[in-house]
């Protein structure tokens, strides 16, 4: 009993030691998302800048519009009286990809906080997922020699260049583990292409990487599971996070989600 | 688009403030119980419906939340 106690104050110390973590990061790199939601419209591509912040020992992956919005609600938590100028959507940015990635070089496994609508998920998933084949070709990529290393990871056969003349052992997404940052990374349809677009030395404490509300901390395979349920009960999981569609938009809405039948991870 | 999106939250914020709250009252123990307001909002695509919350920020963030997921 005395031991089930102490286990328990251990997982809640450990864990309110993670939401309280404050990372001072000293690299920006900016990668240029392309992505196509709908598989079948191959003339249909989108695209959003990518945050890849690092220091010697962590690094944090995020879409930069939701680096930004996280800072807007932020200003607006730690100052409520500010909350009048700042309802403005033009001021929130928007982004599709919500996952927000941990990646510490001491640890064999990545954090990755993700959400559906407004609840807040959190799962580890192991660095050794992701098995890397690097080959001798090579190529200039933005002025960098690049050299190309292939992997296959959630469904798709990925390309990527890395370049040890930036000899950081990372890249975008869950995407780490080679001899040198990398520059470029592809799947073979092309559906998801990174390409780092511009790097800068920054001085950043960050301190919004673990949301404070509604966060459960599960599995990949439970998220995925919430994921799936989400595109089948569009209407009314959107109903249960607290927004009610009028019902003439209800099929707008269904058709919408239909279409974004392409997510960077297939399985 | 932007005059759109602007007006979005504003209106958002205004309907919040000025919206009625509901609140739910025991008759044996006198505890409010539920304080739950609903808001008509328009998203930036002209989708209509309510967003819903107990406060005026949860009521935002639900709002920019769906209208980020539906109006991307």
């Amino acid at each position: 009993m005395i031991q089930k106690f102490i286990l328990v104050f251990v997982l809640i110390i450990s864990i309110n030691i993670e939401a309280q973590t404050k990372y001072e990061l000293n690299h920006k790199f900016t990668y240029l998302l392309t992505y196509q939601s709908d598989s079948t419209i191959t003339y249909n591509k989108q695209s959003e800048e990518m945050y890849l912040l690092t220091n010697e020992n962590v690094s944090i992956f995020q879409s930069k519009n939701g680096y930004l919005k996280d800072s807007l609600l932020l200003a607006i938590e730690n100052d409520p009286t500010d909350e009048l100028s700042m309802a403005d959507i033009s001021r929130f940015p928007k982004t599709q990809f919500h996952s927000k990635i941990l990646k510490k070089n001491s640890k064999d496994s990545i954090i990755v906080y993700d959400k559906i609508i407004t609840d807040n998920f959190k799962y580890l998933e192991d660095k050794g997922n992701i098995k890397w084949k690097i080959t001798s070709d090579t190529q200039t990529i933005n002025g960098l020699k690049c050299q190309k290393a292939t992997t296959s990871y959630g469904g798709r056969d990925y390309e990527a260049w890395f370049s040890n003349e930036i000899p950081i052992s990372d890249g975008p997404y869950k995407f780490s583990g080679l001899p040198g940052l990398i520059i470029k990374i592809s799947d073979s349809k092309n559906h998801y292409v990174f390409e780092l677009i511009a790097k800068s030395k920054i001085d950043l404490t960050y301190s919004k990487l673990e949301p404070k509300k509604n966060l459960f901390f599960t599995t990949k395979a439970v998220f995925f599971d919430k994921r799936e349920d989400f595109k089948n009960n569009v209407i009314e999981r959107i109903a249960q996070s607290g927004f009610i569609i009028d019902d003439k938009y209800k099929a707008k809405v269904r058709q919408k989600f239909r279409k974004r039948n392409n997510p960077i991870e297939l399985e | 688009m932007k005059l759109l999106k602007n007006s979005f939250l504003g209106t958002v914020f205004l309907l919040a403030i000025s919206s009625t709250s509901f609140a739910l009252t025991s008759n044996e123990n006198q505890v409010e119980a539920v304080k739950r307001t609903y808001v008509p909002t328009t998203l930036s695509c002209g989708i209509n419906g309510y967003s819903c919350g107990d406060t005026t920020q949860e009521i935002i963030e639900n709002a920019i939340a769906i209208d980020e997921m539906v109006c991307p």
